[in-house]
């Protein structure tokens, strides 16, 4: 299986659910196969839920969702050593962490503390408890979810936090007709009940493997560099991209391309992803925030002021 | 830590003023302390780094190695070099202060990081503060004794050092242990040179006591006494050429007072030779063909070996000639390596001090062996001439030449025995008993040490006068002038030249190379000449290398990027018509936008032009963009089409109008 067809598979799955989020699918897919996290970030009642859920549904994988809550602990996540009487050792009880697919529900709802827990995990690959490290499973995929507006009971990420996660999607309001077609399509039974998975772990596997093949120009990999770079030093912009957004874009295009059948990354792929991989890592200043802008216009933006390499 | 604000100026200031390169330090101190002004960085490779620093360190080698031997600094000239340390570095730091980075890669200063690199992280060390204590010690290699110089240095140590300073302590402590740390430092300083002057005076007493120069012009000590072997090295010291004939000896020094078995020079008042206006040191009055010879000097001083009767000196690179009465030259102030030529009277009498009654004297204990000696010989009685005449025969008859001095009688060696019963030696008894006897039988005489010069070398056109080669012969005064009396056995010489080393002929190829690259070092240069070519041999290689190393990269680069680099042009190039055919029909693409979106995009009404379009978009992105595709043909190709679509573009209303011009439904070819 190619990666056009990884792709396809998952997409076409994906979309008996997920009524008219090609593009985003596509782009959740490619962090799938770029081994990067994605945060989605949408207003309640968007799909956000269902599109994760329909991705593990199409993988055949093992999937956990933890619903993140004030109260929520580290060690729910993690896992934790219960000290057992009988063999008077103590065990470890893997937390939800330990899975190949992680939806982490509304993820700013927990405490700092408990996000830092989930966040290490991203980033490493590993949980450290009890001075023991234990690595994490292959692939090890995370999707969180969270409300804009929610301002209520909410910790929002720290910026180090959000720069883990490789894109940040959203969906938006589906068009009238599309929600008409939901509405049919959710006539009968759950639709989700009846996704099968169309993809293997293996898939998964070997599609990321694949993905080193596709080819970077030099001239492509300095234009990422040069978007990424000019978000440090745009107007209005309190904190710029890191590092870590150029090689995410690269590999996300990389996905991009392969998925359009192509061995090599051009430019339409760097632009198609820039946006949602650099925007969650850029601070905007707090007049220019008050002012309506969004770092997601301000990255927009800058895409159109840089000249693409022909 | 950061460098405080302009200390690096400091530093270079205070170096250029000690070491007298003023102008330089100034172009150097604003060469480093621009970037403070200037915001523009450069992106400098790890590469440029590395070569700029070999380069650095190349021509500090070279520097090394000409200021040691291609001057005649020697060692000294080491102080020399390091005093331009911060002339020599200066590109690595200008690099440093003008790149982006703001540190020198490790790599560039240690060779053994730059094996098995592979585009990790380039580790980085700042550079300032090692360059600032570079211009420390470069501005104390120049050794100015001026009271400003140590507190100087030690604000300037004191300001780099402030950013350090203990952020709890107040001023009023901290300065108090500055001021004294500073006053411990000077007063060590001050013992250390205290200490280091009363070592040097102590081993300069030790050396002058214990090793005497080559040439002692008071005093001969010789051998007689001595037991074994008396040998002498195959060290060629003397070179002798030139167009006038070869003299059989060289007078080293003549001495006229002979005590407790060694010779003295009794009338030893040196005086100044004067020159001669260009025409070099006249000795005496007299000319005569030229003899050029070649020796060593030791610390640029000593004495001259001459044939007899020197008249006049020439080319001579010497800052002092002195002779004293005896006919000895002495030399001040001369090259390592010493040439000149030296006019010789073959038929002068010299301009020695005459006879003098020291010229008379002997030990009374000798006397009565010597008379016996005289009278055995039938000499006793004859006229001075005579005697001087008939020695060397007698002596060559009855006495045996050797070097190796036996002990087999039990009794003590002197000229008693060797007069009497030993009757062998070397050619410091023969002398001295000429001497003696002459002066026994009333002849005034003396005594000469020198070479004899017999071994001719065809392989470099002269003759080679060494260390075995020294000899020892007698002056006697007969009819109004000084005559050489040698009657030392004349097979003496084939003797030493027995005991020569297996080693001889590639030592003397050795002696020879030395003998030439002293004399070119030495040579007479011209005004701008010494200097010039002191610069070119270290410029020359080092641009060479420079240049190689350029090509050699730029060619490599070539091979790498040929793709990626001539690939664009040429495709800008394919696609130039059909742009431009795009432009000329109100399309314009913007600088942001992807070509191969803003061709697909296109609002064509021509569905086959569409695609056509499709086509060429796809592949000018393949070409572009994949790094492995680029392929001249296919380049080529892709101009053909796209200039053939370029001419089939109509106005999207021109072709609605006309249907009897129908667009041409393209195919690829």
């Amino acid at each position: 299986m190619d990666l056009a067809d990884f792709h396809d598979r998952i997409a076409t799955n994906v979309a008996r659910v997920v009524l008219g989020q090609r593009t985003t699918v596509r782009k959740l897919v490619a962090a799938l196969v770029a081994g990067g996290h994605v945060l989605l970030e949408d207003y309640p009642g968007t799909g956000k839920t269902t599109l994760a859920k329909a991705l593990a549904r199409s993988l055949d994988a093992d999937f956990k969702r933890v619903q993140f809550t004030p109260d929520l602990l580290p060690s729910d996540i993690v896992g934790v050593s219960i000290y057992n009487p009988r063999d008077q050792q103590f065990a470890f009880h893997a937390g939800p962490v330990f899975t190949h697919l992680l939806l982490a529900d509304e993820i700013n709802r927990a405490s700092p503390r408990t996000q830092s827990a989930l966040l290490e995990a991203m980033a490493e690959g590993q949980v450290s408890l009890d001075g023991e490290r234990r690595p994490l499973p292959d692939p090890f995929f995370v999707v969180a979810t969270q409300n804009p507006v929610e301002f209520h009971g909410t910790y929002p990420l720290p910026e180090a936090q959000m720069d883990r996660f490789a894109l940040r999607l959203s969906l938006g309001y589906m068009p009238t007709e599309q929600e008409i077609a939901m509405l049919t399509a959710r006539d009968g039974a759950d639709p989700l009940a009846s996704l099968s998975p169309v993809v293997t772990l293996d898939d998964v596997r070997s599609a990321r493997r694949a993905l080193a093949a596709i080819r970077v120009s030099d001239a492509v990999k300095r234009y990422v560099v040069d978007l990424v770079a000019s978000t440090r030093t745009a107007p209005g912009v309190g904190l710029g991209a890191s590092p870590r957004a150029s090689l995410a874009v690269m590999k996300l295009a990389q996905a991009l391309a392969a998925f359009d059948g192509e061995r090599f990354v051009s430019p339409e792929h760097v632009q198609e992803v820039a946006v949602e991989a650099i925007a969650h890592r850029v601070v905007l200043e707090r007049d220019r925030r008050l002012g309506g802008d969004s770092a997601a216009t301000v990255v927009a933006r800058l895409i159109t002021a840089l000249p693409v390499p022909v | 830590m950061k460098l405080p604000p302009l200390l690096l100026a400091a530093g270079l200031l205070f170096w250029g003023v000690v070491t007298g390169f003023p102008l330089i330090a100034l172009a150097l101190m604003l060469a480093m302390e621009s970037p403070r002004w200037i915001r523009a960085r450069w992106d400098f490779d790890p590469k440029d780094y590395e070569r700029v620093a070999d380069l650095c360190s190349v021509a500090f080698l070279l520097l090394m190695v000409w200021q040691w031997f291609g001057t005649r600094q020697g060692p000294e000239g080491i102080l020399t070099v390091l005093g331009w340390l911060p002339m020599i570095f200066a590109p690595v730091l200008l690099l440093q202060r003008y790149g982006v980075s703001g540190g020198v890669p490790l790599s560039a200063l240690f060779w053994s990081l730059r094996r098995g690199r592979s585009g990790g992280v380039v580790r980085t060390l700042p550079l300032d503060h090692g360059y600032f204590a570079v211009c420390l010690l470069s501005a104390t290699c120049a050794n100015l004794r001026a009271p400003w110089f140590f507190p100087v240095l030690a604000g300037l140590g004191l300001y780099a050092l402030a950013p350090l300073r203990p952020r709890g302590r107040s001023m009023a402590a901290w300065l108090p242990a500055v001021v004294c740390a500073v006053a411990i430092a000077y007063g060590l300083q001050h013992g250390l040179l205290v200490a280091q002057r009363q070592v040097e005076a102590f081993a300069l007493d030790f050396l002058r006591d214990r090793v005497f120069g080559r040439v002692d012009p008071y005093r001969a000590q010789t051998s007689i006494g001595d037991l074994g072997r008396v040998k002498l090295s195959d060290r060629i010291v003397v070179r002798v050429g030139g167009p006038g004939a070869r003299p059989m000896r060289l007078r080293d020094a003549v001495y006229d007072a002979f005590a407790h078995d060694a010779w003295f020079a009794r009338s030893n008042a040196f005086r100044d030779v004067a020159t001669e206006g260009d025409r070099g040191w006249r000795i005496a009055p007299g000319s005569g063909p030229e003899i050029a010879l070649s020796m060593a000097l030791v610390r640029g001083r000593g004495v001259l070996p001459l044939p007899a009767n020197p008249a006049l000196l020439d080319h001579l690179n010497v800052s002092k000639v002195e002779r004293n009465p005896l006919g000895t030259v002495r030399v001040q102030d001369g090259p390592a390596a010493l040439t000149f030529t030296v006019a010789a009277d073959a038929a002068g009498v010299g301009s020695e001090l005459g006879p003098t009654p020291v010229d008379l004297q002997m030990p009374e204990r000798l006397r009565p062996v010597l008379m016996e000696t005289l009278a055995r010989w039938n000499l006793a009685d004859r006229p001075g001439a005579d005697v001087a005449r008939a020695l060397p025969a007698a002596f060559a008859r009855d006495y045996r030449y050797t070097t190796l001095l036996t002990d087999a009688a039990g009794r003590k060696r002197s000229i008693e025995a060797f007069l009497t019963d030993q009757r062998e030696g070397h050619c410091e008894y023969f002398a001295t008993s000429t001497v003696l006897l002459l002066r026994a039988a009333g002849v005034p005489a003396r005594y000469v040490t020198g070479y004899a010069v017999r071994e001719w070398s065809a392989f470099e056109g002269e003759y080679r006068v060494r260390a075995r080669h020294a000899h020892a012969w007698a002056l006697a005064w007969i009819d109004g002038g000084w005559r050489e009396i040698d009657s030392t056995p004349a097979g003496w010489f084939d003797l030493e030249a027995e005991s020569a080393s297996v080693w001889q002929d590639t030592l003397d190829l050795l002696s020879w190379m030395h003998h030439r690259w002293n004399q070119w070092r030495d040579r007479d240069p011209g005004p701008s000449e010494g200097v010039g070519l002191g610069w070119l041999a270290i410029i020359v290689p080092l641009a060479g290398w420079l240049v190689w190393s350029v090509t050699r990269r730029s060619r490599r680069d070539v091979e790498e990027r040929r793709s990626a680099s001539r690939t664009p042009d040429r495709l800008d190039h394919a696609m130039a018509p059909l742009l431009a055919r795009l432009a000329t029909l109100g399309h314009a693409r913007d600088p942001s936008t992807p070509l191969r979106a803003w061709l697909r995009g296109l609002p064509l009404d021509d569905v086959a032009m569409q695609a056509a379009i499709r086509r060429i978009a796809d592949e000018h992105a393949r070409l572009r963009f994949d790094p492995d595709a680029a392929d001249d043909a296919q380049i080529d190709a892709l101009a053909v089409d796209a200039t053939a679509l370029s001419g089939r573009l109509v106005p999207s209303g021109a072709a609605a109008a006309s249907d009897a011009t129908p667009v041409i439904a393209t195919s690829r070819r």
